[in-house]
């Protein structure tokens, strides 16, 4: 039994407002602080576990923002800490992503394997 | 079907009157923000179309009503928080500017042609009435009149 799952479906929200502090982030520090969360995303967030993403940023009257949210290095980073960071297949073939543009080590989860990936966690989050 | 003046006509990004004919000058664009900071991308939409609307000499004025009076609120300073994930790291001492910097760099920086308007009603229903000096506090639906200035009036976000 793992400990907690992440569910994130709403997408790409607060660029200016959060920067650094997504929800990717957000997943990251719950993991310091040893709430062992892995993710699934859906629907539009299902993007967030694109390879090769353009690093964005901004500059707003002369101010440059350029820690804005770049999804695929916290995925990578949660991978690397030990996370499990899973997509839904059903979304996947809607937005037309091919597995192979996915970061390494994302798995892909039909709806069996969301309703497994549920009953293996202890809590389970909804964002 | 192509419609009178519209379809197959090739935009040259110049206004056109009621009459038809082109006009040069700088537009008056309102910008009604409205619901919550973080929920939407809406917020940062609306900074970047700001950012190229005085790029392109337009005057704006931005009208927050709802939770977008919250982020002209002083109590958000200037920074974010810590960014926890840089300690130990060589970001450690970095600061991220907040909401809040962003826009007073804005206002500060657009010459005039940037006014920003706070809905009492909203402001005083969120608790955040301590608001920064670069904002005019209004009283609600003030915003008809200026809609009633512009040339062209958006509305972003939910109520």
């Amino acid at each position: 039994m793992r400990m907690s799952l992440a569910i994130i479906e709403r997408a790409y929200r607060g660029a200016a407002e959060e920067q650094y502090g997504h929800v990717i982030w957000y997943m990251q520090m719950h993991r310091k602080i040893r709430d062992l969360v892995d993710v699934l995303l859906r629907g539009n967030a299902i993007f967030y576990a694109l390879r090769e993403q353009k690093a964005q940023s901004l500059t707003i009257g002369g101010m440059d923002l350029s820690c804005l949210h770049f999804y695929e290095s916290s995925i990578r980073d949660l991978i690397n800490d030990g996370a499990e960071v899973y997509v839904y297949a059903n979304d996947m073939k809607i937005f037309g992503v091919q597995s192979d543009q996915l970061v390494p080590g994302v798995r892909e989860l039909d709806m069996n394997g969301v309703v497994t990936a549920m009953n293996n966690h202890m809590y389970i989050y909804h964002y | 079907m192509a419609h009178d003046g519209l379809g197959e006509e090739e935009h040259d990004g110049k206004r056109r009157d009621r009459n038809g004919s082109k006009e040069g000058r700088p537009l008056s664009i309102l910008c009604v923000l409205m619901g919550s900071p973080y929920e939407s991308d809406v917020t940062t939409t609306l900074l970047r179309l700001i950012n190229e609307s005085m790029r392109q000499s337009h005057r704006v004025v931005v009208w927050t009503c709802g939770g977008a009076t919250t982020i002209t609120h002083r109590g958000i300073g200037q920074s974010k928080p810590r960014n926890m994930l840089d300690l130990g790291t060589k970001r450690e001492t970095k600061e991220y500017p907040s909401i809040l910097a962003v826009i007073e760099t804005l206002i500060r920086t657009s010459e005039g042609n940037l006014n920003w308007y706070v809905c009492r009603h909203c402001m005083e229903e969120r608790g955040v009435s301590d608001q920064i000096d670069g904002v005019k506090v209004k009283a609600p639906f003030r915003f008809i009149h200026y809609r009633q200035q512009s040339d062209v009036t958006l509305f972003m976000g939910p109520k």
